[in-house]
């Protein structure tokens, strides 16, 4: 009995502060996670309230596998998703380099630079979709005064020029984020080791490539996780800009997830697809994760 | 003094049982948001003198914004919780009908003697097998808006009767400049606009879906509707009598063009009138309005809403003497007025405040020719897929042939028509 209280005392005490943090995540992502995986195998229509879901077995996963739309859209979102990482990241880290450069002016920008990434992406997607409107956009106006044509252009009539205009504001909400972590962790490199790199004769390209990156590069590999892992499943502005539109050429992942469970009303087959998600962000930040550790065996 | 405490602790609990008791009868009324303050003040009057009629009542008038109706509806009526009275548009209907929550409103229809005199159009949408699930209380039409004045100037004599007549009218306002770009185009395409563009099937004698057996069936793949679809694809593709951007266009984006002058034709709605005056009061005194054109026949949407009655009612005589209240000649006319809508009852539609508008006169006689979408349970999906939009586009950007464009999209809503 004794034992147990000191048992107890010694080890429960670190559980017990655990628990409310295990409890949200176990009531906010494993419930829901498990509740899909389960629903991906059982037909549920929300037209049909009142009928239990049945169970299909693999059925969901493979009407999925089998429709041709599936793969044009997984297509869609690995292109899209890809381009916006990398525009992201490079964006983010040339933007972080900056904000570490000491120069008049550097408050300002870097509020500029945070502004985008604190309006919700909602309210972001909206107003972006005024300022590429056909009719009374400014963008098309501001190009055409410039003396390119661009009156009554289309922005969201053709699906390479409808990704990269909601690429664009993406990558404007996403990139900030990843500037601000740069120029922290830019900050904790002490100046000792540059000045020594310096001294050693390494120019500023070198101390960046040679230093400055391979210091950063946890950093830099949790961020291009995180960034994958949001334009993957990237959903709100492309919702409100193009409704997966025209044609369905901008489907991605989560509108196609959204649309199967809300429009179809095909509950059993949406979380199918949205576990087809999980399953590839899932290899991707594994693939991610031994790519960095076997950097680290090399060194 | 702990017995007394206690006493008083379960009095204190029981009190508003005793309340409710001797509460009145409450009456339980969902209307759409009609984000309009004259619409609010008129039925916050009608639930006023429903109560000065039936003391009893107490009238519970709750307003539903429509983006979220579905989900209210659905959710209350699962969990037994659903309104007495309840406003439903006509896409809604039949989903509610089919889960069979709806009563049967044909013997009230009858003693109120509006039996003959409901819109055929929004009617449609509220008969199931031979039972009527709604009334229809307002409806509306969309009908050809058109440039007076550019109609005029390119020797136009009458407004366009036929398909032909239209392409042909259309063609004779368009205008280039000397440098070759167009200065005026002579239709406000809408690639995202079913509900104007779906109606050339009806007028070339096909059919946007059916009922064989007892199963729906798409009527996309007719030859009746490729023709159609073909001839509105072309406006676009073939003719470019619109801008290449109208691909996307909504109503509001098509509306917009017309109100600044970028093009001459609109399919539009009574409703839509306001707004273009708004954006470009100019344009008021050169609209003029005439029907949609037809082929083999004559017809346009009507869109609009039901009043209904849930089953769970627990005081449907009482529900339905609401309905009855609403669908009188005086709520009738009023609610039209405001919402630039027409009544529900046949009858009324011929008022002289209709009759004595040149341009209402005209979106009346449309009415005429009103027709509903499928009243089919799965037809809620297919428009949130926007199953006709996404095969007009793939046609507008030659992803796919009219014929296979439509067999995409009649396979699709096969599927979905029956869940």
């Amino acid at each position: 009995m004794v034992a147990l209280r000191v048992a107890l005392k010694r080890y429960g005490f670190p559980y017990a502060l655990l628990l409310p943090a295990l409890l949200g995540v176990g009531i906010l992502t494993l419930y829901p996670l498990l509740n899909t995986f389960w629903l991906s195998f059982h037909r549920y229509n929300l037209l049909r309230l009142g009928q239990a879901p049945v169970f299909t077995g693999l059925e969901n996963y493979r009407r999925i596998f089998s429709d041709e739309f599936f793969w044009f859209v997984l297509r869609n979102t690995g292109l899209f998703a890809g381009g916006c990482v990398l525009a992201t990241m490079a964006l983010g880290v040339g933007v972080g380099c900056l904000l570490n450069v000491p120069f008049r002016g550097r408050t300002i920008l870097g509020v500029a630079v945070l502004l985008p990434w604190v309006i919700p992406k909602v309210a972001a997607g909206i107003v972006w979709k005024w300022i590429y409107d056909d009719q009374y956009g400014i963008l098309n106006f501001i190009l055409t005064k410039l003396g390119f044509d661009f009156q009554g252009f289309s922005w969201f009539s053709s699906a390479p020029i409808a990704f990269l205009a909601v690429g664009v504001v993406v990558v404007g909400q996403s990139f900030p984020f990843i500037a601000l972590s740069i120029l922290a962790g830019l900050q904790a490199i002490s100046p000792e080791i540059m000045e020594a790199a310096a001294g050693d004769g390494a120019g500023p390209w070198q101390r960046f490539t040679l230093v400055t990156l391979p210091m950063l590069k946890g950093l830099l590999l949790i961020l291009t996780i995180l960034s994958t892992v949001w334009d993957f499943k990237v959903f709100d502005q492309i919702f409100i800009m193009t409704e997966g539109g025209p044609a369905q050429s901008t489907y991605v992942m989560g509108i196609y997830a959204w649309m199967t469970a809300f429009g179809e009303m095909q509950m059993g087959r949406a979380a199918a697809i949205a576990m087809v998600m999980f399953a590839i962000l899932a290899v991707i930040t594994l693939i991610y994760l031994r790519i960095a550790r076997s950097g680290e065996g090399l060194e | 003094m702990k017995k007394f405490a206690l006493f008083t602790f379960v009095l204190v609990l029981l009190l508003p049982l005793l309340g409710t008791a001797m509460a009145k009868t409450s009456l339980e009324v969902w209307i759409m948001q009609p984000g309009n303050q004259d619409v609010e003040k008129l039925l916050a009057q009608a639930k006023a003198d429903f109560q000065a009629k039936n003391p009893e009542v107490e009238v519970n008038l709750q307003f539903v914004p429509w983006l979220s109706a579905w989900q209210k509806i659905t959710t209350a009526v699962a969990g037994g919780e659903a309104p007495d009275v309840c406003e439903l548009g006509t896409t809604m209907t039949p989903f509610y009908a089919d889960m069979g929550a709806l009563l049967d409103m044909t013997k009230y229809v009858q003693a109120w003697g509006y039996a003959k005199d409901l819109d055929p159009g929004v009617l449609e949408s509220a008969v199931m097998d031979e039972k009527l699930f709604g009334v229809p209380w307002y409806a509306g039409a969309r009908a050809l808006v058109y440039r007076k004045d550019w109609f005029a100037e390119a020797g136009i004599k009458s407004p366009p009767k036929t398909w032909d007549e239209f392409l042909a009218a259309a063609k004779a306002i368009q205008q280039v400049d000397k440098n070759g770009k167009v200065i005026r185009y002579g239709f406000a395409f809408q690639g995202n606009g079913r509900l104007t563009w779906l109606p050339f099937i009806w007028q070339n004698g096909g059919e946007i879906g059916y009922k064989k057996d007892g199963k729906w069936v798409s009527g996309m793949n007719s030859p009746e509707a490729i023709e159609a679809i073909r001839f509105y694809a072309d406006l676009l593709l073939k003719h470019k009598l619109s801008p290449e951007a109208s691909v996307t266009w909504s109503a509001l984006n098509a509306r917009q063009a017309f109100a600044l002058g970028t093009c001459g034709m609109l399919i539009e709605g009574p409703w839509g009138l306001p707004p273009i005056y708004n954006a470009n009061p100019e344009i008021a005194s050169k609209i003029g309005v005439c029907l949609l054109p037809g082929k083999k026949k004559m017809a346009t949407f009507v869109g609009g809403s039901n009043l209904v009655v849930f089953k769970q009612s627990r005081q449907k005589d009482l529900a339905a003497e609401f309905v009855h209240l609403l669908m009188g000649d005086k709520y009738q006319l009023e609610l039209a007025k405001m919402l630039k809508f027409f009544p529900g009852r046949v009858s009324l539609q011929d008022d002289t405040a209709f009759k004595s508008d040149p341009i209402l006169k005209v979106f009346a006689e449309q009415m005429k020719y009103g027709r509903s979408l499928p009243a089919a349970p799965g037809w809620g999906s297919i428009e949130k897929l926007d199953v006709p939009g996404v095969m007009l586009q793939k046609i507008l950007t030659g992803q796919m042939s009219v014929e296979q464009a439509a067999a995409w999209a009649a396979e699709k809503m096969n599927d979905l028509f029956n869940p």
